[in-house]
């Protein structure tokens, strides 16, 4: 849908975040099993802030259609065309399972975005930031940690990721190098199983691990929290126990309760 | 003109409970944007003001001895799940004017606050005439913190951020004053049959 009133002191290249538009799928990364990045190239820059969704929309020959959001996965610059978006299977999910079963390389799809201006990381933030990620959870988070590093940021910034086994793990190579230690301001908690050799965290989140976390920061850090809906209410509570103020704790929750 | 998405196939029979664009859920997804406050009813006030003529404080029991309304409805979130069928009970917010001696003639929106500091904005006439509860249980069940108990605001005709959770104060404007979703990227009014998801939606 095309929105005639948009002002036009815009630039001629704004995009209206609520306009479907193809993109197409340049490539797709097995993350983890159930769990894929898809690259999707457009015919215009791709802009968002961190921590900003999209949805996909798929339609059938008789007009259904069905949509999900889905985070981004990096964060845009001016220039790129390029989005990634990082995609959980979910047990019969009418969208995950076509996007896993039947998109290639080469496929088109309907995109819009980015969407949602609340949990977002910007680096005009100075402020220390404790990013906490359970699962897939930890995709708007990835996309946040390399804004930080894309404007050579300073604030600090630690990422929690807890996750169940190293090979469940998305962006292996980026947070934890094969033979290598976890990257400086990453941590790393496995839930399952943890890989031969590893001593750091193996349990889930408590309020040992948080208060340890906090311990790192000079001063109390804003909080962004993305997982499944019991890891979130768990962690924010945590993290609101050990002293942090509320309205410094952002969440995203993804599935229901028990 | 939509693409076309070669071989994703339409589920078959669609409900007519479903709005466009809406996917049908059995189970019942959270969505919110912090942590979940854990208010205790023995601290729980509902405050109603603004443009009332009489401005009103309840506490939890006062709450609860007022007569209880019930609608039997579906639910729609803006990230695209339905919930059909609920049955969800609660005070109209038609009692709640009346005890708070009517609205003035300068009422015109509705702004909803939330334990935690949440806040959404309703034009006066969505939340009248049977339309909207401040709502305590939901399919037989006294809400859960996380789906926004002790008390949610109710107003199922609209996407469900509308239904503030943990609500705390009503506060009738005469100015329309958009809440937190509705400055964050949402659409100011919401109607799920006409999509009105985000803010550069029609």
């Amino acid at each position: 849908m095309s929105n005639a009133t948009t002002p036009t002191s815009e630039p001629a290249e704004t995009v209206n975040p609520s306009e479907w538009r193809a993109g197409t799928v340049t490539g797709i990364v097995h993350e983890a099993p159930g769990l894929r990045s898809f690259m999707f190239e457009f015919d215009a820059p791709v802009k968002h802030d961190a921590g900003q969704h999209y949805e996909i929309r798929l339609t059938a020959e008789d007009g259904y259609q069905a949509a999900r959001l889905y985070s981004a996965a990096m964060p845009a610059n001016d220039t790129s065309n390029m989005l990634q978006l990082t995609i959980a299977l979910m047990p019969n999910g009418e969208v995950s399972t076509y996007l896993f079963n039947s998109v290639k390389p080469g496929s088109q799809l309907e995109i819009r975005g980015p969407l949602g201006r609340y949990f977002i990381w910007t680096p005009e933030r100075t402020e220390p930031v404790l990013l906490i990620g359970g699962g897939s959870g930890v995709v708007p988070l990835r996309a946040m940690r390399l804004a930080r590093q894309q404007a050579a940021s300073q604030a600090p910034m630690k990422l929690l990721y807890s996750v169940r086994t190293y090979w469940d793990m998305a962006y292996k190579y980026e947070l934890f190098p094969r033979g290598g230690q976890p990257a400086d301001d990453v941590v790393i908690t496995f839930t399952e199983a943890a890989p031969e050799g590893w001593d750091g965290y193996s349990r889930r989140i408590d309020a040992a691990m948080v208060d340890e976390l906090l311990a790192g920061f000079a001063q109390k850090p804003r909080a962004y929290v993305c997982g499944p809906t019991p890891f979130v209410e768990h962690v924010t509570g945590l993290l609101v126990q050990a002293g942090l103020d509320p309205g410094t704790v952002s969440a995203e929750r993804f599935g229901s309760t028990a | 003109m939509a693409l076309i998405n070669p071989g994703f196939k339409s589920p078959g029979s669609r409900d007519k409970r479903v709005p466009p664009g809406q996917s049908v859920v059995t189970s019942w997804p959270v969505l919110t944007y912090g942590p979940t406050p854990h208010i205790d009813t023995n601290d729980w006030r509902l405050l109603v003001n603004g443009e009332v003529k009489k401005p009103l404080e309840l506490t939890w029991d006062a709450f609860n001895k007022l007569p209880k309304a019930t609608m039997e409805t579906d639910i729609h979130c803006v990230t695209r799940w339905s919930k059909l069928g609920m049955k969800w009970e609660g005070v109209s917010l038609d009692t709640l004017i009346e005890m708070a001696g009517g609205l003035t003639d300068a009422a015109h929106y509705l702004v909803a606050t939330s334990y935690g500091g949440y806040t959404t904005n309703l034009p006066v006439q969505d939340v009248v005439e049977g339309k909207a509860l401040v709502a305590t249980d939901a399919d037989g069940e006294p809400l859960s913190p996380e789906h926004g108990g002790p008390a949610r605001l109710f107003v199922p005709h609209l996407y469900f951020w509308k239904s503030a959770k943990y609500v705390r104060e009503l506060t009738f404007v005469t100015r329309d004053e958009p809440g937190f979703w509705e400055v964050n990227g949402y659409h100011n009014y919401g109607d799920p049959w006409r999509e009105q998801r985000y803010d550069t939606d029609f």
